[in-house]
């Protein structure tokens, strides 16, 4: 097997090189949802450790900010998350959001600082279990909003807050780009 | 299908960099970017010694176990187009080993196993050379080609082009130096 890759050998492929040696082909379109669902529980242990080490920060925030858990304007507050870190800009520029579980069953994002940066596609919001194992769309978000979770779906179990960039290509899995994200706590 | 000699888009160098250490990094994000990027190089090496059916696992093999081995690459050592291609290359051989096995168990397998290893070396090779050179820029892609495709000599490109002759000498040069840091990425 020839392994050398000097410049010699280069211009030896360029030169052997057929048409049929650049014709390129697409894979099939079911393809990416495929991997991403492998590749997904794969990396699943590494997310969930880095969650972990969001919980226990999530946990200290909370007792920093007990007081502001209930909010007599509105609701009674019965879980909330700080959500924060991510892979895009927007946690490079500390962009931080409070999620509030009510009483009433709506989960409440309110960015206290910053905001999510425009860009191509959309933001989603998420309820996820801590094994990823299964997860809720709550909708699409531009900012601070109030989202209705499904009856029956416990806070406490899909404890996970988490924001995702969404391409626009009509894919309803998470993306797998998570933004911000955080966890419940009672 | 879509042709090699019409690439949309010419990507420089600051984006495949900026790939491969998300990629390196085990970024979230970074193995689509990857797999928009480089899926169509895998899935067709495969697609040449393989149905369309067995190619798509193996795309999707490849692109699971470099996920999973995303911490062995090192962008200093080349082009993460190549260490893909060597992974593709071993899930290639491993494949049709199986199948052969299955039909011809008294073959002479050593032997077969080198045949069938430069086989998919060389296309291998060929294929990741000429996504490197679709990667390439317009004018130093066409210059590439007229020197290489139609075996102008640089003098006659410089003439043809109107190009000075040290420009086409330091594009070809260039051009050359992308694809062979595209071969140097599947070495282990």
């Amino acid at each position: 097997m020839v392994e050398m890759s000097d410049e010699m050998y280069v211009e030896e492929v360029l030169t052997t090189m057929a048409e049929e040696d650049r014709t390129f082909s697409q894979p099939p379109p079911e393809l990416w949802a495929r991997i991403a669902a492998e590749a997904r529980v794969e990396g699943s242990q590494r997310r969930s450790m880095r969650w972990l080490y969001a919980a226990a920060a999530a946990a200290i925030v909370v007792v920093v900010t007990g007081t502001a858990l209930w909010n007599p304007g509105r609701s009674v507050v019965v879980a909330a998350a700080r959500l924060t870190g991510g892979d895009l800009p927007a946690a490079e520029s500390g962009v931080v959001a409070q999620a509030s579980f009510t009483e009433n069953g709506n989960l409440e994002l309110e960015f206290v600082d910053g905001s999510l940066p425009e860009g191509d596609g959309y933001y989603e919001v998420w309820l996820i279990k801590p094994d990823l194992s299964e997860m809720y769309s709550l909708g699409v978000s531009s900012g601070d909003g109030v989202y209705r979770v499904p009856d029956g779906v416990d806070p406490e179990e899909f404890a996970v807050v988490d924001i995702s960039r969404e391409p626009l290509d009509g894919e309803p899995a998470h993306s797998g780009i998570s933004v911000l994200r955080g966890v419940l706590e009672t | 299908m879509e042709s090699g000699r019409e690439p949309a888009v010419a990507v420089d160098d600051a984006d495949v960099a900026a790939l491969e250490w998300a990629f390196a990094r085990g970024e979230e994000g970074a193995l689509r970017r990857l797999y928009d990027r480089y899926g169509r190089l895998v899935y067709s090496i495969a697609l040449r010694r393989l149905d369309p059916e067995a190619a798509a696992d193996i795309t999707q093999e490849v692109f699971v176990s470099a996920w999973r081995a995303h911490d062995r690459y090192d962008p200093d050592r080349g082009a993460v187009a190549g260490w893909l291609v060597a992974i593709t290359r071993n899930k290639i051989i491993d494949e049709l080993r199986r199948r052969r096995r299955r039909v011809d168990t008294v073959s002479d397998e050593g032997v077969e196993v080198v045949e069938l290893g430069a086989d998919i070396a060389t296309i291998a090779d060929r294929m990741l050379v000429a996504e490197a050179l679709e990667s390439l820029d317009a004018r130093r892609r066409g210059l590439v080609e007229l020197s290489f495709f139609e075996g102008l000599t640089h003098s006659a490109i410089a003439e043809r082009t109107g190009t000075p002759l040290g420009t086409v000498k330091s594009e070809i040069r260039r051009g050359l130096e992308r694809m062979r840091r595209y071969l140097d990425g599947r070495d282990e």
